[in-house]
């Protein structure tokens, strides 16, 4: 279960507060649980139970008894994003601490939960309260742009490492690449970030495009942030293949009325609906299905990726193609099924991408921390750039820090052979069987389970 | 030196002689003594701990970031009420001038390459034509339709943002201006507390002059200003210019602290305009001090519900996860409770207290009406003009 944020942990290591450094030198610092404890003694006690040594900069030297990561959800409560994120965190810190090899000398590994609210705001005070007042030694998870982007200040100024799983806005690795030194702390674990997005897209639609049948396209993404560099790419790549795009569509944010543009695809005759969506997902899936419009449909849907997504639409999502990290189906590693089950059994449901990604962040950097011996950010930063870790989405590498997509995570699209290094997004379709909906994988071929299959009506 | 500039340094330095202040004027004074002492005090060793534990934060260095944050707010409350509370025409979208200012400033730093300092004038400057914009407009309309109008304006700004995304950013926000001061704590929370300072005397001097005296007449009677040969158009113009000017400037310098950034959501959301009117109400429209105690107030208090952690029975949610909702409740309840604001209230409190019979001339001593002898306070007055409007508009008067 997610936690409400109350489990922390720092440790002698970190847990308390540099206090003054800045304002007048003064090297001493104060401890709030410890003053806390020291109140219920007496008074007198209190006076000098925060006047310790250290500081958070000081968690520089070996891996401490208790290690804390910091993980930042949308509301880990109720929304399946934030919950797999949370609850995947979670879970890798139960194996850690069962695990010999790993973090073997740590006694335990506290996970704390903030909520961002999906605001910036909220994002950047939970990051602080993470670091500053928890002394988490890693922090992940994030799952909206805007937020990430604001915490990136933050990240260089506590020069933490943070591993993101969720946000994909390519400004990030952006920042890291332009300024190396101080933005060296971010990485992303996953997805791939936003221009690779549409430039997957376009390659399985290369790949895939002669047995889906689709020779021409009507292209729909929404009108929002994320979509501009998938956007980039497609329209970047997309003119190299055989594929005709018969029409193009950036479509209102908040569109809730899709008539008047399934009518224009109709008309232009293109065999399928290629789309990013996101916020508009379920409204354009259900009248496409409920209207039976003579097209198919797919591309980057992300409300299709939830693993309930088929009874939450009535089964309306059926037969659509949806990119995806992975699925509780496709074993990409020998890592992602055993994953799988474990976050069923612990949580009764399965989980969305952001919680393969999580459970590979600190998986990925507890590996480190383990090779290096230290938490130490900058030594981390380092093994991290070096580190090729198979986890449960793929090959985690990184590029480098003279690649324009600095600390992201390779992206590598291969059809039929598991690629060495980086990784490599599944697509799924929506399939029934027995009443229920399966994420039936279509690409790549070594974990395919079935064949594109059109809708009956089209 | 003449015997006339002598006497008035004599009353300066009288005026300014903390002995010879009333008693609430004390306590603020005592209240920013310690504002400003708070990095220093957490330097001892049990007053540090005291300092701590009533941070809205559970680390110093956090609670710094979060007072500086809610000293923005404070600023942003205070240039509300030299309009609203002085004119009584309210604004519901005040925070287009604090979006102008922030956007401007960020956008002259990251893209022209001006220092922060320089930008942030420019924000200054665009903010208050911004001002002129609204301000026009509330020469020929009055009361909720104005509001309507400023209510409209920050609107349309977000959709303008949001439609030239490759230019504002979009929903994303423009990332991360330079900062001012860097990102320290300490720095940024006396870069913030020194803005506040220089906010609050600014308006505070100006609204206990005559030209407050004329903005506080505005709102009681227009026609009256008029009679008496002054131009309202003038001086509502100024109102809207100056509080434009002055929210731009809190937002131009709150983008540029580790606090702040250029987003919609931070800047323009719609809760944020709300949040501006229940600050000021609740501290006291139209006296400059309670909307500046009420930003803090409403800025803080969430940030105090998120370390409770205590969950309820039933409901099985801890308090920190209903801190919105909570702080909803407490500032309904307190809205109720003093419906002129808590500052009226406790100058009243104190009054009766110390045994003292009020201020002179129906005014509070702060500068705002007093509520028991100068008549209906800003907050009636304010209803009755809108009353009147309705009235008019649905022909109330025929009754």
């Amino acid at each position: 279960m997610v936690n409400d944020g109350s489990s922390s942990g720092a440790g002698d290591a970190n847990g308390s507060e540099e206090l003054g450094s800045e304002y007048n030198g003064n090297k001493r610092r104060i401890d709030r649980r410890r003053f806390l404890q020291a109140a219920g003694v007496g008074a007198a006690a209190t006076g000098f139970a925060g006047c310790l040594g250290g500081g958070p900069s000081e968690q520089s030297e070996g891996i401490p008894s208790e290690v804390t990561v910091g993980v930042l959800a949308p509301a880990p409560e109720n929304n399946p994003i934030g919950a797999s994120i949370a609850n995947s965190a979670e879970l890798a810190a139960s194996h850690l601490e069962d695990n010999d090899e790993l973090l073997s000398g740590v006694d335990s590994v506290n996970v704390s939960i903030k909520n961002t609210e999906e605001s910036p705001q909220t994002g950047r005070q939970r990051y602080r309260e993470l670091t500053l007042d928890e002394g988490a030694h890693m922090t992940t998870g994030v799952f909206t742009s805007e937020v990430l982007l604001q915490l990136m200040d933050p990240i260089s100024q506590q020069q933490t490492v943070h591993m993101t799983t969720g946000a994909a806005t390519p400004e990030a690795s952006k920042q890291v690449h332009e300024e190396y030194d101080k933005y060296k702390y971010h990485f992303r674990t996953g997805p791939v970030n936003g221009y690779h997005l549409g430039q997957n897209m376009v390659d399985f639609l290369g790949a895939k495009g002669s047995d889906l049948g689709w020779d021409s396209v009507a292209l729909l993404v929404e009108d929002y942030e994320w979509t501009n560099p998938v956007q980039r790419a497609i329209d970047d790549h997309i003119g190299d293949l055989d594929v005709e795009v018969a029409m193009e569509q950036r479509y209102a944010s908040g569109t809730e009325n899709f008539g008047p543009i399934y009518d224009n695809v109709e008309q232009s005759g293109a065999d399928a609906a290629f789309v990013a969506m996101a916020h508009t997902g379920t409204p354009a899936i259900v009248q496409w299905a409920r209207d039976q419009r003579p097209f198919e449909f797919g591309g980057i849907h992300v409300l299709s990726q939830l693993p309930s997504y088929y009874e939450q639409t009535g089964g309306a999502c059926g037969y659509t193609i949806t990119q995806n990290t992975a699925t509780p189906q496709s074993e990409l590693t020998d890592k992602t099924l055993d994953y799988v089950e474990a976050f069923n059994d612990a949580n009764d449901s399965y989980p969305v991408y952001t919680g393969y990604i999580t459970y590979d962040a600190v998986m990925q950097w507890a590996n480190v921390v383990t090779e290096r011996e230290t938490v130490n950010a900058d030594e981390v930063v380092t093994g991290l750039e070096e580190s090729s870790y198979t986890g449960t989405a793929g090959s985690l590498d990184y590029y480098g820090p003279d690649h324009e997509y600095a600390h992201d995570i390779m992206y590598n699209f291969s059809p039929d052979t598991r690629p060495e290094e980086g990784v490599n997004p599944v697509f799924q379709q929506w399939r029934e069987g027995d009443g229920t909906g399966s994420q039936e994988v279509l690409h790549p071929s070594y974990v395919s389970s079935t064949d594109y299959e059109a809708p009956p009506w089209v | 030196m003449s015997d006339k500039s002598t006497s008035r340094l004599r009353l300066l330095f009288g005026t300014l002689n903390p002995l010879g202040m009333p008693l609430r004027q004390k306590i603020g004074l005592l209240g920013l003594a310690f504002l400003i002492a708070i990095p220093l005090l957490v330097s001892l060793p049990v007053v540090g701990q005291f300092v701590v534990l009533i941070m809205p934060a559970s680390s110093w260095e956090l609670g710094l970031y979060n007072v500086a944050a809610a000293l923005f707010f404070a600023m942003f409350a205070m240039s509300w009420d030299a309009v609203s509370g002085y004119t009584g025409e309210i604004s519901f979208g005040h925070g287009l001038f604090f979006a102008v200012g922030g956007y401007t400033s960020a956008m002259l730093n990251m893209g022209h390459g001006l220092s922060p300092w320089v930008s942030i004038l420019g924000g200054v400057l665009l903010a208050a034509v911004a001002g002129v914009l609204i301000g026009v407009p509330a020469l020929r309309i009055e009361g909720p339709y104005l509001s309507l109008v400023t209510l409209v304006a920050p609107l349309i700004l977000l959709q303008l943002f949001i439609y030239m995304s490759d230019i504002f950013g979009g929903e994303q926000g423009l990332g991360n201006p330079d900062n001012l001061v860097g990102l320290g704590f300490v720095s940024n929370y006396f870069l913030a507390l020194g803005l506040f300072l220089a906010v609050f005397v600014l308006l505070w001097a100006l609204t206990r002059s005559n030209t407050g005296a004329i903005l506080t007449a505005i709102r009681e009677d227009e026609d009256a200003v008029s009679a008496a040969g002054l131009s309202t158009a003038k001086f509502k113009i100024f109102a809207f210019v100056l509080s434009g000017a002055i929210g731009g400037l809190a937002g131009a310098a709150y983008v540029h602290t580790p606090v702040g950034s250029p987003t919609p959501s931070e800047l323009m959301s719609v809760i944020i305009n709300v949040e501006v009117i229940i600050a000021a109400v609740l501290g006291g429209m139209g006296t400059i001090v309670g909307a500046a105690l009420g930003g803090l107030f409403v800025a803080m208090v969430p940030d105090y519900l998120n370390l409770i952690e205590f969950t309820v029975p039933v409901i099985g949610k801890s308090i920190s996860e209903m801190s919105f909702f909570l702080f909803a409740i407490v500032t309904l309840v307190l809205l109720n409770i003093f419906p002129g604001g808590v500052l009226r209230w406790g100058i009243a409190l104190g009054r009766r207290a110390t045994g003292r019979t009020g201020g002179e001339e129906g005014m509070a001593a702060d500068g705002g009406q007093s509520p028991d002898e100068g008549g209906t306070d800003p907050v009636e007055q304010t209803i009755e003009r809108y009353q009147e409007y309705y009235d008019n508009m649905f022909g109330g008067d025929d009754e």
